[in-house]
């Protein structure tokens, strides 16, 4: 029992500890990797940058409404963002940049899981914290 | 099962206390007057470093567009410093102008409204007092954001702990996640008990507390 104990005790140091150092190494803070479809479906995963978007709007802007705010509880396709849904509410050609610019979206390094890299992923239900979720996973 | 819980808490604990010694955080949460957001910058001999994005194991070097994105460091340079999260001090860089981010997606003239209130959580604890700001985080989001889904707006009513926060619940749903980090742990418990309440932060017109 007490050996248990420890070893949980000590996984979690470990985890803590790993989380400082290979977080510290990794991209800008809260930037979010989507990756559900994008790789299966032959291209980069997308890397979402939340510092560039926080300068120009508000929080707001897209959360609740547009997203969700949970890691993983956003279906994203590629068909609605064209039909003017999630990013595509901006990215349209008119308030910014159209879709066609597909690779400054699908910019990251192949195998990448999705999730918030160099911060942690809000957690609960539906997120890639809980366990049997389909967030990451490829379908 | 439930010691083995405990046990791992109280594991989260230790480590959460570790980081906070490792960035200068911890003499905040004994101190009698806590450091605050003022104090703390300037305390600190900090110069922030951004990843160039060919480099920061995120972005694919060889990615056609690599060169047409931006490179964080060229604008959040210019930006009020901070030694957390993006290096950036967002509430004071909105604040004193600095940035100038739209309200709303379509109409640049459409007015969300502002809150002015501090809330004061966490009095029965031993840690320092939380003083919620609302006017900061109002600037930046809209009331619908966190009422009613994750906070209720009758004060008391919502059950807000640490445990739920490091697990990406409550104000750990934001915290930790895209603004200031979980560590910046005097940025929340900045009241000390010592401080006579009802405690009225400079500039703000109410002030509500919760036990």
């Amino acid at each position: 029992m007490i050996f248990k104990e420890m070893i949980a005790w000590r996984r979690t140091v470990l985890l803590f500890a790993l989380m400082l150092f290979v977080t510290l190494a990794q991209a800008e803070y809260a930037d979010v990797v989507l990756n559900r479809r994008a790789e299966t479906e032959g291209m980069r995963p997308v890397v979402f940058p939340h510092w560039f978007h926080r300068l120009r709007f508000t929080c707001n802007v897209c959360h609740p409404d547009i997203f969700k705010m949970r890691a993983g509880s956003n279906d994203v396709t590629m068909a609605e963002i064209i039909d003017g849904k999630f990013c595509g509410k901006c990215h349209n050609g008119e308030i910014a940049w159209s879709p066609e610019h597909c690779h400054r979206c699908h910019s990251g390094l192949p195998g990448l899981r999705s999730g918030f890299k160099n911060s942690q992923n809000p957690g609960g239900p539906g997120t890639i914290n809980s366990p049997g979720s389909a967030f990451g996973r490829r379908e | 099962m439930v010691l083995i819980r405990v046990f791992r808490m109280i594991g989260v604990a230790i480590c959460i206390h570790f980081l906070c010694v490792r960035f200068g955080l911890a003499d905040d949460l004994s101190a009698e007057q806590p450091v605050t957001l003022e104090t703390f910058a300037s305390k600190q001999d900090f110069v922030p470093t951004w990843m160039r994005l060919a480099e920061d194991k995120v972005h694919d070097p060889s990615g056609p567009a690599i060169n047409e994105l931006q490179y964080p460091g060229e604008i959040l340079s210019r930006l009020p410093k901070d030694t957390l999260g993006n290096q950036v001090r967002w509430v004071t860089a909105m604040q004193s102008g600095a940035i100038k981010p739209r309200r709303s997606r379509l109409l640049p003239e459409d007015e969300i409204p502002v809150l002015d209130m501090d809330v004061l959580l966490n009095l029965r604890g031993s840690a320092h007092i939380v003083r919620f700001p609302h006017l900061a985080h109002t600037q930046w989001l809209s009331c619908n954001n966190c009422h009613e889904d994750i906070f209720k707006t009758k004060i008391g009513e919502s059950k807000i702990g640490m445990i739920n926060i490091l697990s990406g619940e409550k104000c750990g749903l934001c915290h930790g996640a895209v603004s200031f980090p979980l560590i910046g742990c005097g940025r929340c418990h900045s009241v000390s008990r010592y401080t006579q309440l009802p405690y009225r932060a400079p500039g703000a017109s109410g002030v509500g507390a919760v036990q």
